[in-house]
């Protein structure tokens, strides 16, 4: 199924920094990751994903740091700071309110079935 | 080898483009090369071409001009407004006060003419100081500090001594302090002999402040390379244990101290007439304790608005002629005798507000040379006020002549204090453009050592890695 892509860019910043609650990973990764847990129904493009990345860094919410891979070449990893955890948990909450909020109006309390 | 295939090539150059930040270009294109590479891998996996898989690589990246633009907005220059604003409207205080100091009467008569002169030139530096591009401090610590040195006693043969003391240390040693955090900075990820290392440097200069003879100079470089030592090893740039290090920066230096006060103490009764009247300025009310119980007489005097009340002898004697150094080193005790004590404090709250507002900048800042020499260029500035305030509230005596930055009297204070907050703004303005580029070095630290102008490079296993390395060094 194809989402209108105004519904994920609220959310990337929350989904994306969720990637990197538990492990550290670098882009190609995020985007990979992403897809296999949406079951293909999140599909961000790498055009928009490095800008993100890189204003959250800028905004110390993730940090980043070169590794040397078991590939050639030293691959540029990211990990979820103190502020980006505290900041993922504000999103969450805020998600959860619109979430509730939107099934509300669309269907009283059916939408548990989903 | 990382060879570029044309299209990658061409949608790196477009996406570059638009980003106007030269110096995160490398580093960009890395990052992207490396996703590109690896879409690419995982098309060809699935059974495509090389070129089909290097064109549908390319597509999943989008608009190249879009995700410029976007990376752009990500990697901007940032302006402190309010640490600009303050710093001008300090400058138009000082200027206000030379055109004050100019009109009072013959021997600070030029002040305001010397003013229009060193304002631009302190308006230049800082400009140029603002723009540059503050990792070649890091990258150059020790033939600056060599070039500095040298600059400084190459000095002594063209100053003239006043009082018996060389004032241009005072000077060199506020620019000593930025550099000693490039110093530091060039010793991260060494163990306790980097700290060593340190300290010889901090001392070859406190040594310059010390056949001066400036102690002001003296002071505020050892305290300030003191502050950043320690901040450096809490920090944990040295390899080690960190009490051990901090024991080798503080042993040594209460010994030093506690050696040298009785040195000083026993050297000459002068010297020791100096210290018994800073601790008590009574016992020589006519001579070394003067100054200080001036500065008291005109503080306790003064009123809210307006001009100094005075009783008895001094009832109708103008401030400037009680007070000697009141246009220069005690311009904040005749602004308050002159003009009133609400004077003095719009001048403490503004000086105040810039301190915080500095301070807060520091905090902002990422990566750790640029937090280690805005942090220097702070407590630099910083110290200047408080010594300054202090001698001119007549709070405690100061024997050797201060400067209040960007507002008393003196060219090249002026300048000198216009290079440090120059670079306090420098390193803010690159907050976002600076941090992978540091990042980068530092992990690339023990492949490539900078020594003596000479790199040297620590070949691996893998050429790969050091030539992508070296690639991204550049």
């Amino acid at each position: 199924m194809k989402i209108d892509k105004s519904l994920m860019t609220g959310s990337t910043t929350m989904l994306i920094l969720r990637l990197l609650e538990n492990t550290d990973m670098y882009g190609y990764q995020m985007i990979e990751e992403l897809e296999k847990r949406s079951q293909n129904i999140f599909t961000l493009k790498a055009g928009t994903l490095y800008p993100l990345l890189h204003t959250l860094e800028q905004q110390n919410m993730i940090e980043s740091y070169d590794t040397k891979a078991d590939s050639a070449r030293p691959r540029k990893y990211y990990r979820l700071t103190k502020d980006g955890r505290k900041m993922l948990e504000e999103k969450k909450t805020e998600w959860q309110a619109y979430t509730t909020a939107v099934n509300q109006v669309l269907g009283g309390h059916s939408y548990v079935r989903a | 080898m990382l060879e570029h295939n044309g299209a990658i090539q061409e949608f790196l150059q477009t996406a570059c483009n638009q980003i106007r930040y030269k110096s995160i270009h490398k580093s960009i294109v890395n990052e992207l090369t490396d996703h590109i590479e690896e879409q690419k891998i995982h098309y060809i996996k699935l059974g495509f071409s090389e070129e089909e898989a290097t064109a549908k690589a390319i597509e999943q990246m989008g608009d190249p001009v879009l995700v410029g633009k976007e990376l752009d907005k990500a990697h901007r220059p940032k302006t402190e407004w309010s640490i600009l604003s303050l710093v001008a409207v300090l400058v138009l205080i000082g200027g206000a006060l030379q055109f004050l100091i100019s009109g009072v009467s013959t021997d600070g008569q030029s002040s305001f003419l010397r003013f229009l002169f060193y304002a631009p030139i302190g308006i230049a530096v800082f400009t140029f100081t603002y723009f540059f591009d503050y990792t070649l401090i890091a990258r150059y610590s020790k033939q600056l500090f060599f070039i500095l040195f040298g600059t400084a006693i190459v000095y002594f043969y063209f100053s003239q001594p006043y009082c018996g003391a060389y004032p241009h240390i005072y000077y060199f040693a506020l620019l000593f302090i930025p550099i000693f955090a490039g110093v530091i900075y060039s010793y991260k990820g060494k163990d306790y002999f980097g700290i060593i290392k340190c300290g010889l440097y901090y001392g070859s200069a406190a040594f310059l402040c010390l056949i001066a003879p400036r102690v002001s100079a003296f002071v505020i470089h050892s305290v300030s390379c003191l502050i950043l030592l320690t901040l450096a090893i809490i920090k944990g740039y040295f390899i080690g244990n960190k009490k051990i290090s901090l024991a080798i920066v503080y042993i040594p230096t209460t010994i030093i101290f506690i050696l040298f006060t009785i040195f000083l103490f026993f050297q000459s009764p002068i010297r020791r007439n100096r210290i018994a009247t800073m601790l008590n300025p009574k016992i020589d009310p006519d001579g070394q304790g003067f100054h200080v119980l001036m500065v008291k007489r005109i503080i306790q005097s003064s009123q809210t608005f307006g001009k100094a009340v005075f009783e008895g002898e001094f009832e109708n004697m103008p401030i400037h002629q009680m007070l000697p150094g009141w246009n220069t080193d005690f311009s904040l005790t005749y602004i308050i005798g002159r003009l009133g004590i609400a004077a003095g404090l719009i001048i403490i709250a503004i000086v105040s507000v810039f301190i915080v507002r500095m301070f807060i900048s520091v905090t902002k800042q990422k990566n750790s040379f640029g937090y280690l020499l805005s942090f220097s260029a702070c407590i630099a500035l910083t110290s200047q006020f408080v010594l300054y305030v202090i001698s001119n509230l007549g709070i405690f005596t100061i024997f050797s002549s201060l400067t209040l930055p960007f507002i008393s009297f003196g060219g090249m204070g002026f300048i000198a204090n216009m290079v440090l907050i120059g670079l306090v703004l420098s390193v803010y303005r690159r907050t976002n453009i600076v941090y992978d580029r540091i990042q980068m070095n530092s992990h690339n630290l023990k492949l490539f050592t900078f020594e003596d102008g000479k790199i040297i490079i620590d070949l691996g296993l893998n050429k790969d890695k050091n030539h992508i390395n070296s690639y991204r060094q550049k």
